[in-house]
Order: C-alpha cells, then sequence, then structure tokens
C-alpha cells in the first residue's frame, strides 16, 4: 500500500500522553461545561460556581391565567387579610351542637383548617356539616343555602370560594359521650359574626391575637 | 519535512475558487444559523418546513441538506480529520467519496426504507469517529498495536454510521411519504456539495497552514484537539442517552 497519509511518527510514550490527555481534555470539557449546561448535573460544583448549570433550565412557556369569573386564576380584596383562631368545646349533653360561620361577599376566600380532641377513638362520632347560608332579605324571603360538606371525622382543611353573599361555615355535633373540642384555623378575606348574630348564635369568641 | 506536491501545484485561480466556495459556505447558513439543543439537529422553521411540506421540494431539500452538513461540528470534524495527511488531491477524492458512499448509503436506507436506529448512539459513535480518526492520524494503531487498521475501511465504516446520524435528524421531522425519494436524494445532494463546500475552504487552510514551519509541531496538537473534542462529544451524546432513559 502506498503511503497517502504522512502521519507523524510518534514514539510510543508520547502517542500515550497525548491520547490520555485528549481523552481527559474531553472527558473534563464534558464534565465541567456540558453536564451543567445541557442536563443540569453538576458533579464538581463548578457549573454553580460559575453560572452555566443556569442554562440548562427549562423551557419557559407563558401561558394566560384566567382572568375572571368563577375560574380566575388570581382574586385581588381590597379588604384586610385576616387569621383566626376558634376552640368551641361540645359537652357531651344538650348543648353538644352549634353554628360556627363568617361573613363572606361573593367571591371572598378563605383557607381553613380544624381538628377535634377528646374522643379521638372515636372518629364517626363527630358529625359536621360545611355550608353557606344567605340571609333572608327581607324578611320572610327564603333563604339559600348550598352545601359544601356533611360528614364525620376529626380533621378538615380546605378553601372556599364564597358563590353568594352570606354566612359560610360549620354546623359541629359532638355524638361522643366525652367532651369534645375543635380547634379551627381560618385565615383570609371574610369578617367574623358578632356573637349572637346570625351565624354565630352560639356566641363563639375567637381567641386573642397573639402578640408580636 | 517531506516534500509535498500538492501544494505546489495550486495556484491563485485555484485558491480564488476556493475562497468563493468559502464565502458561499458561510453566507448561505449564516442567516438561519441555529444549533439545537442536542447534536446538531434540524430546529426552528428548518424543521417546520420539513414537516409541513408534501410532494417534492427539490432546492429548498437540497439546501437543507447542505446547510446541515456545512453547520454539522460532527462531521466537519470528521471529514477535516480525514483529509488532514493527504498531500495530493486524488488521493483526498478516494477518501473523501469513500465516507460520501458510507453516509448517502445509509441515508437514504435509513429515511426511504424506515430504518430506525437511537440518535443519541448513532451520534455517541459519531463522536467516537471523530475521536478514531484524530488518533489514526497520530499513526496511534501502528505504533500502539503494530497494526494499521485499514483506514478506508474505517472511513467507509464510520460514514455508514453518520449517514444515520442525517437519517435519524431527517426522520424526528417525520417528513412526508409524498415525494419522499425525490426530496431525500435531493436532500443527500445537498449533503455532498455542502461538505464539499466545506471541504475546500479547510484544504485551502491546510495548505497554508504546511507551509509554515511549526505545523508538523501544530499538526500533532491539532490532532489531539479534535480527539478530545470526539471524546466530549462521544461522552455528551451517551449523556442524552441515559439521561433520555435509552429511549
Amino acid at each position: 500500500m502506498t503511503e497517502e497519509r504522512k502521519t507523524p511518527s510518534l514514539n510510543r510514550s508520547r502517542l500515550i500522553a497525548i491520547a490520555a490527555a485528549a481523552f481527559l481534555t474531553g472527558s473534563a470539557i464534558f464534565v465541567l461545561f456540558v453536564l451543567p449546561a445541557e442536563f443540569h448535573r453538576d458533579p464538581t460544583g463548578f457549573g454553580r460556581l460559575t453560572g452555566l448549570d443556569r442554562l440548562a433550565g427549562p423551557e419557559v412557556v407563558t401561558v394566560a391565567a384566567a382572568p375572571a369569573g368563577p375560574n380566575a386564576t388570581t382574586r385581588f380584596y381590597a379588604t384586610a387579610f385576616r387569621t383566626d383562631t376558634i376552640v368551641i368545646t361540645l359537652p357531651p349533653d344538650e348543648k353538644n351542637e352549634l353554628e360556627y360561620k363568617v361573613k363572606m361577599r361573593p367571591g371572598d376566600t378563605l383557607t381553613y383548617s380544624w381538628n377535634v380532641t377528646g374522643d379521638e377513638a372515636h372518629p364517626e362520632w363527630f358529625y359536621y356539616d360545611f355550608h353557606g347560608e344567605s340571609r333572608p332579605v327581607p324578611e320572610g324571603a327564603k333563604a339559600t343555602v348550598m352545601e359544601y360538606r356533611q360528614a364525620t371525622g376529626l380533621n378538615s382543611g380546605g378553601a372556599l370560594v364564597a358563590p353568594f353573599e352570606g354566612v359560610h361555615g360549620w354546623y359541629f355535633q359532638n355524638q361522643s359521650d366525652k367532651p369534645q373540642t375543635v380547634h379551627l384555623k381560618i385565615s383570609g378575606f371574610y369578617e367574623l359574626v358578632p356573637p349572637g348574630e346570625y351565624g354565630n348564635e352560639a356566641g363563639v369568641q375567637p381567641l386573642p391575637k397573639e402578640q408580636g | 519535512m517531506a516534500s509535498i506536491p500538492w501544494t505546489a501545484t495550486v495556484d491563485f485561480r485555484r485558491m480564488a475558487y476556493c475562497l468563493a466556495a468559502l464565502a458561499v459556505a458561510f453566507a448561505g447558513p449564516l442567516p438561519g444559523f441555529g444549533f439545537d439543543a442536542l447534536a446538531h439537529g434540524m430546529a426552528g422553521k428548518d424543521a417546520d418546513f420539513v414537516a409541513h411540506s408534501v410532494g417534492p421540494q427539490i432546492l429548498p431539500f437540497f439546501y437543507l441538506g447542505a446547510k446541515h452538513m456545512a453547520t454539522g461540528y460532527d462531521h466537519l470534524l470528521f471529514v477535516i480529520g480525514t483529509v488532514f495527511f493527504l498531500y495530493q488531491l486524488r488521493h483526498v477524492a478516494i477518501y473523501v467519496t469513500t465516507f460520501s458512499i458510507g453516509h448517502s448509503t445509509t441515508l437514504l436506507l435509513g429515511v426511504l426504507g424506515g430504518v430506525h436506529v437511537n440518535p443519541f448512539l448513532v451520534d455517541a459513535v459519531i463522536g467516537l469517529s471523530v475521536a478514531y480518526i484524530a488518533f489514526d492520524n497520530l499513526g496511534g494503531f501502528k505504533t500502539l498495536l503494530g497494526v494499521q487498521p485499514n483506514t478506508k475501511l474505517a472511513i467507509l465504516i464510520f460514514g455508514l454510521v453518520h449517514g444515520f446520524g442525517l437519517a435519524t435528524k431527517v426522520q424526528e421531522l417525520n417528513p412526508s411519504r409524498d415525494g419522499l425519494a425525490a426530496n431525500m436524494i435531493s436532500f443527500n445532494v445537498g449533503v455532498e456539495i455542502g461538505q464539499l463546500l466545506v471541504l475546500s475552504v479547510a484544504l485551502v487552510a491546510i495548505v497554508w497552514w504546511r507551509k509554515t514551519a511549526a505545523f508538523s509541531k501544530q499538526a500533532v496538537f491539532a490532532n489531539a484537539a479534535i480527539m478530545a473534542a470526539g471524546f466530549a462529544l462521544m461522552e455528551y451524546q451517551l449523556a442524552g442517552y441515559f439521561v433520555s432513559g435509552g429511549a
């Protein structure tokens, strides 16, 4: 075969050194640059140090938020944001039930969480009815009631976007033969019903706000 | 340094042709220049065009083939490695034709015959082919193993792999069956023309380079650098293979 390619002749050790250096250089480029920039893998920390890893962030697709209506993504309120903690003890006698609700206008939002202590062995002995009611105006007109959930259990949490103006909240009933205590936390945009008024006939007072 | 028969015959007219080729090769692809995230696939409006064109589109596919080759760094590194130490134009023609026969075969077979291979693994072998040709350029196999594997055979085999690489890029775009054969032949001719354009530029540069006193030392370094790039490309594609779950 004729020598078509005039390749340089290197001695064995130099060739091995060159090939090893080439492999190490290629691998260093791969580990230091390609891995963080293309795959967001950063075994050496070099990507974070240099900001290379930010190149591998996910592609951003901007989508429109639902602007308004019942499915609105965002809601904005001029009224103050508030948080209340309410503790209600229900004895195992004729006072074993009460209703606690808050005032909301259509679109007002709250999040809540509650749990019950006193007879943890029998979650089925604590009944609740989460619902909303419109105030009948004028007196004698029909009131609207919307049921959210009727169930038994020792805890619940979630969110509510008020469907209409009125009072929204819970009917709690202790069916156990022991006293049970409800620990309820509400946050969001709503107003408390003054004790004794419609929605809070039992006269429940929230715990005083923690200072600081 | 050995005598250089081919460089002696390079005259200004040929150089002017080559420079014109340079202008075409670079002015052509530049407006739509863009790298895909992995390897150098087709992206953006080129991809849209392939995905939405029905029937024969001779010149557009010709252009896409030329552009793909002219901007495909892995193919280019391999071609530059192939001609690096070829001193006669006749030999350049033989080696490059060998490579072209290889990649044309699998490009057409892959797309028209519907042969699917994993793009990451193909691109990893293409990276390996770059490292191989650079190692071979340094006489690596002869020095280390005592035998010289047939370089032309290696170029033919790697050519087949490069063709599958081209095929996967076209297949990703799911081209229409209508007019596919004509379009793929156009694409293939484009690939060869794009390769010729870049090759002529590379040859002009390398002929000038060979005339410099430092060439023999720099040539070793250059091939070491090509080898490093080949390894980096191979590892890049292997990582892509494992990250994508071998899909």
